[in-house]
């Protein structure tokens, strides 16, 4: 029960914050972080309970049940989005001081904070569905939220795009798995394996889910929009964009492992993406002099990893995966943090512009350099534990020589890539270096990171603690057997050891040579090369999308009514007579002549040639109303007397309405050429013979219903009335009525206000 | 362009044509009528006054003219509110009741109940809405004295010649 409290309290919180914003607006972010900081400690004491989980049902008839269930695995993840999620409300307290943006941005995040928890929390398929479109919108709203900026929306919208679109697969995904096993409860699908991988089907799941899983985690190709993100104010990257949107793919696969896994295609596809992700991820952040820009491709690169890290199947990659997940939430939202305290007091975040700032921030440096050393694996931080486990995951056979040799590669880069985001800013040109005008200063926005990074001090100090109580009880509840390997910090003097030893002077290596990177690509965009970059091709599909999209507009919506008319006429003379091609027509039986009924039809089809041939507007309406009134004849022949006089009466006051509407139109019509008079008349030929073969159709079958004989019997004992249409109408059937009186109303008030609009503006042509 | 002629006609056949459709408003139950149909006479019966007058019908007691959507938005009411009684008796909403008989001139003994008054309430809304329509479509009253009513066309069909 209190699962379901913590995550809709969020909801519920985001509701409340902007009026708490009107009242406080210098604290309302503050007290909002009271709120993962409750989470935070309230699960900290469920460290080695039993995994709670409850299950209600919702919509039972599309297989969704409210279940709820918090293993191991949620509660790390619970942990880390709600630990981080205090530190980011009160540096976004900070940040924003209090402005009205910054209101509508701790509000998106609460939504966003919610959903998040919603995810990993969920026992359903679509549940979990549910909660991952919701921290989609969530990211949309919050990149878009400098609107008047085009490059903010267009990166938004990008976003949206591909994320949404990798939903909408992994949506096709989750449906046909529960169609193969006939529920959405992950403990259930957890149980079916053998049944689902030797499903024919099955690739389509794997390739379906993967593809939803590739564009939350920005996988190569689909990595192009994390970059773009950036665009959003740094709380948001820091939170969403490094530590708990972007792992929500990694969530998922590693959830699905036991479900989906095991196989070649789910092997080989997260291997082969995952470790081109981490290399390309990492040497392309080296081009980049944004600081933001640098931490984003390099987060792409740790997806990679982690992705990689579940694929290759072993029970220690898996161990390795969930470690690295703490490590790089705790690194990365620091780093990101700290990216976003040196753009609020120095006003930039270009790289060949700062330097030395060490002088000025002593304390932010500090906090840098202690994340800056866990990203580049240096003992005991946690990042070196991390480091280990990838490189020991590798260590175990021949086919993952090459991963070993990916792995040392990006790791060496990413050395680099903290000596771009930490030491050239803070450390470079210190004695020479021109201090920046100074344009803000703030505790919390220095303490905030300070925290994150002497956590992953500290998570490197405890490691075994870590690994016996979060990652080995989290890996088992993902289905892994118990693993031999403890985790720690130390293993001896072997060759990983020397394996990270080398990675660090690799590193510095390349960083010594960085000014390589820019220059290389420099050279790639003057060849022209730079067109086949994901993002370039994202743009063209976009473009060409857009294109088709108003040229097929343009085709159909060309403003002739007669042309719809044709269409319309045409759509609906097929679907009368494709069905008819299964059933029984009746030959129209011949009934005694009677002449009134003749005279009745007599008077439609005079009135019907008439029509033809009149040279006014007007006549031909007069004409057209011969049909309406030969029809209220023929209803009141055959003895429906209501019937016949509404039939009448509507006629006439359609002529009226047509007459008064005639006055409007110019006297004059356009002459048509020879060809739309026949096809004018091809298609309506065609309409009244399909009318006539659905007519046909119909009376082949004169059943008379039941519920008209109890209409008849009933009519006076019960509704005291003689005239059943009536009783119907007005006593049996009321409430029916009562609708239909309702939409007419609201239809008049529509008609009245569309045309006293244009009485108003003083026009009263049509 | 006013037509004595037409006034002449409408001020009698307007009140028989409103006096009709109450008849067979209150007649609807047992034999051909009811409210529907009862409201389209009414709306062809003020169609006519705002045809042969050029202006709607302006009663003494609404010297502005009466808003047709008003009307339209009562009998809704009437109709809504018809259904609420059986629910104080705690029967489902909309159940019918009936009352006595009472006997009204012309129409004869007629049975006094919930849906009569429903159907009451459904005369209103045909009549507030049809009445509503023809007004919004009824050009400003100076651009009817310029026109005779028949709009001349020249039209081309299929090969024969164009003539005015």
């Amino acid at each position: 029960m209190f699962l379901i409290t913590i995550i809709f309290l969020g909801f519920a919180l985001a509701l409340v914050h902007p009026q708490v914003h009107r009242l406080l607006p210098k604290w309302s972010a503050a007290l909002m972080s009271l709120y993962p900081a409750g989470v935070f400690l309230v699960c900290l004491p469920l460290i080695g309970a039993t995994p709670i989980s409850l299950s209600y049902p919702w919509m039972d008839s599309f297989g969704l049940r409210l279940s709820l269930q918090l293993t191991p695995f949620s509660l790390l993840f619970v942990l880390l989005i709600s630990g981080i999620g205090t530190l980011i409300f009160l540096y976004a307290n900070a940040y924003f001081k209090g402005s009205a943006a910054g209101a509508r941005i701790v509000t998106i995040l609460l939504v966003f904070l919610a959903s998040m928890l919603g995810i990993v929390c969920s026992a359903n398929l679509i549940l979990l569905f549910v909660f991952w479109e919701l921290t989609s919108v969530c990211s949309f709203l919050l990149v878009g939220y400098k609107h008047e900026s085009l490059k903010a929306r267009k990166a938004a919208l990008q976003a949206l795009l591909v994320t949404g679109g990798g939903g909408l697969a992994l949506l096709g995904g989750i449906i046909l798995l529960g169609q193969m096993v006939g529920s959405y409860e992950i403990p259930i699908l957890a149980a079916s394996h053998s049944t689902i991988i030797s499903h024919p089907h099955y690739s389509l799941v794997v390739v379906l889910v993967l593809l939803g899983a590739f564009t939350k985690s920005a996988q190569l190709p689909f990595h192009f929009w994390l970059p773009g993100a950036m665009e959003a104010p740094t709380p948001v990257s820091a939170y969403l964009h490094s530590a708990t949107m972007v792992k929500a793919g990694v969530f998922l696969v590693a959830l699905l492992n036991p479900v989906l896994g095991g196989t070649e295609l789910w092997t080989t596809a997260l291997v082969s993406f995952g470790a081109l992700t981490m290399v390309l991820g990492a040497l392309l952040a080296l081009i980049f002099s944004d600081l933001k820009h640098i931490l984003a491709y390099s987060t792409v690169s740790a997806l990679g990893t982690l992705m990689l890290l579940i694929g290759v199947d072993s029970s220690l990659g898996l161990r390795a995966a969930l470690a690295f997940i703490v490590v790089h939430a705790l690194y990365k939202a620091a780093l990101f943090m700290v990216a976003g305290t040196i753009d609020i007091f120095t006003g930039t975040r270009d790289i060949s512009r700062l330097s030395g700032l060490s002088r000025e921030f002593p304390v932010l440096a500090t906090a840098a350099t202690l994340a800056g050393l866990s990203m580049a694996g240096v003992p005991p931080f946690f990042g070196f534990v991390g480091k280990e486990l990838i490189y020991k995951t590798f260590m175990s056979g021949d086919e993952h020589l090459w991963l070993l040799i990916a792995a040392f590669i990006a790791n060496a880069v990413t050395i680099a890539v903290v000596g771009l985001a930490v030491v050239v800013p803070f450390f470079r040109g210190l004695r020479s270096a021109i201090p920046l005008e100074k344009k803000g200063s703030s505790l919390v926005l220095v303490a905030a990171p300070l925290v994150l990074a002497i956590g992953g001090l500290l998570a490197g100090v405890f490691t075994s603690q870590i690994g016996a109580l979060l990652i080995e009880p989290a890996a088992i509840a993902l289905g892994s057997s118990s693993s031999a390997t403890e985790i720690k910090l130390w293993y001896g003097f072997n060759f990983v050891l020397l394996l990270s030893a080398l990675t660090l002077i690799a590193g510095i290596i390349v960083f010594r040579q960085r000014r390589h990177a820019p220059a290389f690509w420099d050279l790639l965009h003057a060849r022209g090369l730079t067109r086949y970059t994901s993002t370039k091709m994202y743009e063209t599909a976009l473009e060409s999308t857009l294109h088709f999209a108003g040229r097929v507009t343009s085709k159909l919506q060309h403003g002739s009514q007669r042309r719809y008319l044709w269409v319309l006429l045409l759509t609906t003379s097929a679907m009368l007579v494709l069905p008819l091609v299964t059933l029984p027509l009746s030959a129209p039986s011949a009934s005694p002549f009677s002449l009134p009924v003749f005279s009745a039809l007599a008077i439609m089809v005079v009135g019907a040639l008439c029509s033809l041939g009149m040279r006014s507007s007007l006549a031909t309406v007069l004409a057209l109303g011969a049909i309406g009134y030969g029809i209220a004849l023929l209803y009141a022949l055959y003895g429906a007397p209501d019937l016949a006089i509404t039939q009448l009466l509507v006629e006439t006051l359609t002529l009226i309405l047509v007459a008064y509407a005639l006055l409007r139109l110019p006297p004059m019509y356009h002459e048509q050429s020879r060809s739309t008079y026949l096809w004018d008349a091809g298609i309506s030929v065609l309409f009244g013979a399909a009318v006539v073969a659905g007519l046909l159709a119909i009376t082949a079958d004169p059943a008379i219903s039941p519920v008209s004989l109890f209409h008849r019997a009933l009519s006076y004992v019960e509704g005291q009335g003689r005239n059943v249409v009536n009783v119907i109408i007005v006593d049996f059937r009321a409430l029916d009525t009562l609708g239909e009186i309702t939409v007419l109303v609201i239809a008049a008030l529509g008609v009245a206000a569309l045309i006293d609009r244009r009485k108003a503006q003083g026009d009263d042509s049509p | 362009m006013k037509s004595i002629l037409l006034i002449a006609f409408a001020r009698i056949h307007i009140a028989l044509q409103v006096f009709f459709s109450i008849y067979l408003l209150l007649r609807g139950h047992n034999l051909p009528g009811g409210g529907f149909i009862g409201g389209l006479l009414a709306t062809g019966a003020l169609a006519l006054y705002l045809i042969a007058h050029g202006q709607p019908w302006k009663p003494r007691w609404a010297p502005g003219g009466f808003n047709p959507m008003s009307v339209a938005a009562l009998g809704l009411l009437l109709a809504i509110a018809s259904g609420v009684p059986p629910l104080l008796d705690g029967a489902p909403y909309m159940t019918p009741m009936w009352g006595g008989e009472i006997f009204i001139p012309v129409v004869g003994m007629t049975k006094i109940g919930s849906p009569l008054f429903f159907d009451i309430g459904v005369y209103l809304v045909v009549l507030g809405v049809c009445t509503a329509l023809v007004y919004s479509l009824h050009p400003p009253s100076e651009d009817l004295s310029q026109d005779s009513g028949v709009v001349p066309v020249a039209r081309q069909v299929a090969g024969r010649e164009v003539s005015k």
